[in-house]
C-alpha cells in the first residue's frame, strides 16, 4: 500500500469508530471508570482488528510489513481525530519488538497473537524504589527453583499494571553486586499468585501507574526472553527502538500545534502576542518532525529524540494554558481542560523513560566523548 | 544614477548602469544554495575583508560543504550583494554595494539598516513588501544604527530618496526574494553557531582545572549537548529550505527559510553565548573571535524585522493562523511621491 492508501484507511476507519469518550489527547492513560475502560478497551481492539495497530508487523505475525512513513501516517490521521494511544501502546512499542528479536518460536507464538488482537495489556516492570536512573543497581530478584524461577521484591511506576494482563519484567538472577551481568528479562501473566498492584494518583489526580510487590511468585523456564543473565541487551534494545516511539509522540506535538493554529485564528489581534510564541514552537515543532522524517538523530546525539519531546510538549502545553487563561470566554471549555490535563502529564515525560539529565549525560560521555565526571 | 524602469523595459535598454547588478543578483538567485554557490566560484578569496571583520568561522561549514578551501567569515548577505556588485565591476572592490534591508517609507525617503563593506557605493534594496531594488549609495546618507555592528561588519542607518530607486526586477515575488535573504542570515548563523559548538567542545576535553578536564563536569556536558540539539535543529530546517529551493518549490522553501531564520537567530544566539561563557576568560577576547560569531548570530535574529516578525511569519504558515498584519505594515513599502511609472514588478517602487 501506499501512504496516501494507509491514510485513506485510517481516515475511513476513524470516521466509523470516533475517539471513546473523556479518552484525554495524550499519554498512557487510564480510563476513569469501569464503563470508560470498557468502551476504551472496546475500541483498542476495533483498531487492532483493522490492522492499524500493527500495520508494520511481518505477515507472518498479522502484519502488513508498512514501512515509517506509512506509519506515521495512519498515526498523523489518529492524532488529528483527538485518538488516544490505545491501551496497547506499551505491547506494540516496547514489548513485541523484543519478543520478535530475542523470543524462541514456543515463546512468539504464545505472546504475538494477543498483543495482535488487542486483548493482551503489558506493563513494563523495570523501576524499583532503590532503582530509578540506576537501573543496573535493581534488587528484585528470580532465584533458580528446580528449572523455573522464584520472584520477591517491589516494582514501581510500572504503567497500566492494575489494567495489565501481561508484564514484562526485568529482575535480578545474577549476585547482587552483578549490576547489569546478572539481569534477565521475563514475559509473565499478571494473574499468578504473589502479584499485588496498587495503584499510585498522580499529580494530574488520575492513577495511571502502580506499584507492584512480587511474593514468592513462581516462574517457569519458558518465562525468560533471552538468555539467563542476558536481560541488560533486551532492555536495551526495548531502549533503542527510540525512533518510532518518538515518532509517534512528535506527531502528537504536530496536531497540538494545528489544533492551537485553529484557536488562534479564531481569536482577534489580542493574541498576537501569542502568536509570537506560537512560531516559536511551530518552528521548533518542524524542526523535530524534520529530524525524525530525515532519518533520526545522528548516532552521536541518540536519546535526544525524547529530551526535545518532552521539553516542546510543556512549552506547548503552556501556551495552551495561558491561550486559555486569558481568552475564557473565546477557548471551548472543553480544549482548556484538555490542555490542563495535557500540561500537567507533560511534566512526566522528562522523567520517564531515562530522565532527561541522564540522557545528557549519557549524550554527553557516549556521544560526545566526555569524560566521566 | 539610473533611471531605468522596471521589469519589462530591462531587456530593451542599453545604457543601464546597473544591468549587470541585475544580471549577477538573478543568478545567483537561481541556484539552490546562494552561499554555497558563492563559496563554490571562489567569492569568498576574492572578497576584500574590510577590518578583520572577515577572519572568523562565519560561513566557514557552509563553504566547506560547497568544496571551498576559504575559512574567511563573512557576512552572508553582504556577502550577496558584494558579490553582485562585484560581477558588474568586474571584480573591482570599489565598486562593492551593500544590501539595505529592514526598509520603510518615511515621507519621500526610504529608512533601513544598510549591511555592507565599507567601500560600497551602490545598495541592492530589499523590500520586505516584495521585490527588490537597486540604487546609487552617498555617503550623507548613512547614518551610525544603534544596535548593530558591533564586530565592525558593517551595518549602518541609510536614508535614500524613494525616486532613486530602481526597481529590480526578476522571474520571483518579493516574498520569495525575501525568504531567500532569510536563508542566507540562517546559514550564516547556523554555521558560526555549529563551528563555536565544536570548539567549545574541543576545549571541554582539552582545558583542565581541578587536575581533569573541565568537560568531566556536568553542568557543562549538558549545556554543550543542548548546544548540539540547538544547532540539530535550526541545521535540519535550514537543509530543508535548501531541499526545497532545489526542488523548485520557492512556497516551500520560504517557509522554511524563515523557519531556519526563527531558529537560527534565537538558537545561534543562545549557542555562541553559552560558547562563550565555557570558554571562560578567553571566550570573552577579542582574539578568539566569539563576539564575531555572536553578532553574526545576531543580525540573523534582528534582521528583518527581528524574532518577533520571523515568529509571526512562521506562526502564519500554519493553516489557520492570520498573516502577521501589523509588523508588516511597519515595515512595508509605501507609495512614495516620486516614484516613477513603469515599475511593474508585483511589490516594487511604483506610484
Amino acid at each position: 500500500m501506499s501512504t496516501e492508501a494507509w491514510r485513506d484507511r485510517a481516515i475511513a476507519w476513524i470516521d466509523e469508530h470516533p475517539p471513546p469518550t473523556g479518552a484525554p489527547g495524550s499519554g498512557n492513560r487510564t480510563p476513569a471508570s469501569p464503563e470508560e475502560h470498557e468502551a476504551w478497551a472496546a475500541w483498542t481492539r476495533a483498531l487492532h482488528e483493522a490492522g492499524l495497530a500493527t500495520a508494520h508487523w511481518p505477515a507472518r505475525w498479522g502484519g502488513e510489513d508498512a514501512s515509517p512513513a506509512e506509519v506515521r501516517e495512519i498515526t498523523r490521521v489518529l492524532r488529528r481525530a483527538g485518538a488516544p494511544l490505545p491501551l496497547t501502546d506499551v505491547a506494540i512499542n516496547l514489548v513485541a519488538p523484543s519478543i520478535m528479536a530475542h523470543g524462541t518460536e514456543a515463546q512468539q507464538e504464545a505472546l504475538l497473537p494477543g498483543i495482535r488482537s488487542g486483548e493482551a495489556i503489558w506493563t513494563q516492570l523495570f523501576s524499583e524504589p532503590g532503582s530509578g536512573s540506576d537501573l543496573a543497581s535493581l534488587r528484585v530478584r528470580a532465584a533458580p527453583r528446580g528449572d523455573g524461577f522464584v520472584v520477591d521484591g517491589q516494582k514501581v511506576w510500572n504503567t497500566y499494571a492494575h489494567l495489565a494482563t501481561h508484564g514484562y519484567l526485568l529482575a535480578r538472577t545474577g549476585e547482587a553486586e552483578s549490576r547489569h551481568r546478572g539481569l534477565t528479562m521475563f514475559c509473565i501473566p499478571m494473574d499468578l499468585p504473589g502479584i499485588t498492584v496498587r495503584p499510585i494518583v498522580e499529580l494530574t489526580g488520575h492513577a495511571d501507574f502502580n506499584e507492584v510487590f512480587f511474593d514468592g511468585v513462581e516462574l517457569g523456564p519458558d518465562a525468560v526472553l533471552g538468555e539467563v543473565d542476558g536481560g541488560w541487551a533486551v532492555s536495551m534494545g526495548t531502549l533503542g527502538d527510540e525512533r518510532r516511539v518518538v515518532g509517534n509522540l512528535v506527531l502528537g506535538l504536530e496536531s497540538d500545534v494545528e489544533r492551537m493554529a485553529d484557536l488562534l485564528g479564531r481569536l482577534d489581534e489580542r493574541a498576537e502576542p501569542y502568536r509570537v510564541r506560537f512560531g516559536v514552537v511551530a518552528a521548533e515543532v518542524a524542526a523535530l518532525t524534520a529530524i525524525v522524517e530525515g532519518g533520526g538523530f545522528p548516532h552521536r546525539l541518540e536519546g535526544a529524540g525524547k529530551i526535545m519531546f518532552s521539553e516542546l510538549n510543556i512549552v506547548l502545553g503552556q501556551l495552551g494554558v495561558d491561550l486559555a487563561a486569558a481568552f475564557p470566554d473565546e477557548v471551548p471549555l472543553g480544549w482548556a481542560r484538555r490542555w490542563s490535563d495535557a500540561y500537567t502529564y507533560t511534566r512526566g515525560y522528562t522523567i520517564s523513560g531515562g530522565a532527561n539529565e541522564i540522557l545528557r549525560n549519557v549524550i554527553a560521555r557516549r556521544g560526545l566523548g566526555l569524560p566521566r565526571s | 544614477m539610473s533611471q531605468t524602469p522596471g521589469s519589462q523595459a530591462l531587456g530593451s535598454r542599453t545604457a543601464d548602469p546597473l544591468a549587470a547588478e541585475r544580471a549577477a543578483l538573478a543568478d545567483l538567485f537561481a541556484r539552490p544554495d546562494p552561499l554555497a554557490a558563492l563559496a563554490a566560484d571562489g567569492w569568498l578569496e576574492a572578497l576584500p575583508d574590510p577590518g578583520g571583520a572577515w577572519e572568523t568561522a562565519g560561513v566557514a561549514t557552509a563553504a566547506a560543504e560547497a568544496g571551498a578551501a576559504a575559512e574567511r567569515p563573512v557576512s552572508a548577505g553582504s556577502l550577496f550583494a558584494g558579490a553582485a556588485a562585484l560581477a558588474a565591476a568586474g571584480a573591482d572592490p570599489d565598486g562593492l554595494a551593500g544590501v539595505l534591508v529592514d526598509v520603510r517609507a518615511d515621507g519621500d525617503e526610504l529608512r533601513g539598516r544598510l549591511w555592507a563593506p565599507a567601500a560600497a557605493d551602490r545598495v541592492v534594496v530589499a523590500l520586505p513588501g516584495g521585490g527588490l531594488g537597486v540604487a546609487a549609495l552617498d555617503a550623507a546618507e548613512l547614518g551610525d544604527d544603534p544596535l548593530l555592528g558591533l564586530d565592525r561588519v558593517d551595518v549602518r542607518t541609510a536614508r535614500i530618496p524613494a525616486s532613486r530607486v530602481d526597481a529590480l526586477a526578476g522571474p520571483e515575488p518579493g516574498a520569495v526574494h525575501l525568504g531567500r535573504v532569510a536563508h542566507l542570515l540562517a546559514a550564516e548563523a547556523i554555521a558560526a553557531a555549529e563551528a563555536a559548538t565544536a570548539r567549545t567542545l574541543d576545549y571541554l576535553g582539552s582545558r583542565q582545572q581541578f587536575g581533569r578536564p573541565i568537560g568531566a563536569e556536568q553542568a557543562l556536558q549538558h549545556r554543550i549537548v543542548d548546544m548540539h540539539l540547538r544547532c540539530l535543529s535550526a541545521r535540519t530546517t535550514l537543509d530543508r529550505a535548501t531541499d526545497a529551493w532545489e526542488a523548485g518549490d520557492d512556497e516551500r522553501a520560504t517557509v522554511q527559510a524563515w523557519r531556519a531564520k526563527l531558529l537560527a537567530g534565537d538558537g545561534g544566539v543562545w549557542t555562541i553565548e553559552n560558547a562563550i561563557q565555557l570558554h571562560g576568560g578567553i571566550g570573552f577576547t577579542e582574539e578568539l573571535g566569539l563576539g564575531r560569531s555572536l553578532w553574526a548570530a545576531q543580525r540573523a535574529r534582528a534582521l528583518l524585522g527581528g524574532h518577533e516578525a520571523a515568529a509571526l511569519r512562521v506562526a502564519a504558515a500554519v493553516p489557520g493562523v492570520p498573516a502577521p498584519a501589523p509588523i508588516d505594515r511597519a515595515l512595508e513599502f509605501a507609495p512614495a511621491s516620486g516614484s516613477r511609472p513603469g515599475s511593474a514588478h508585483p511589490g516594487s517602487v511604483r506610484a
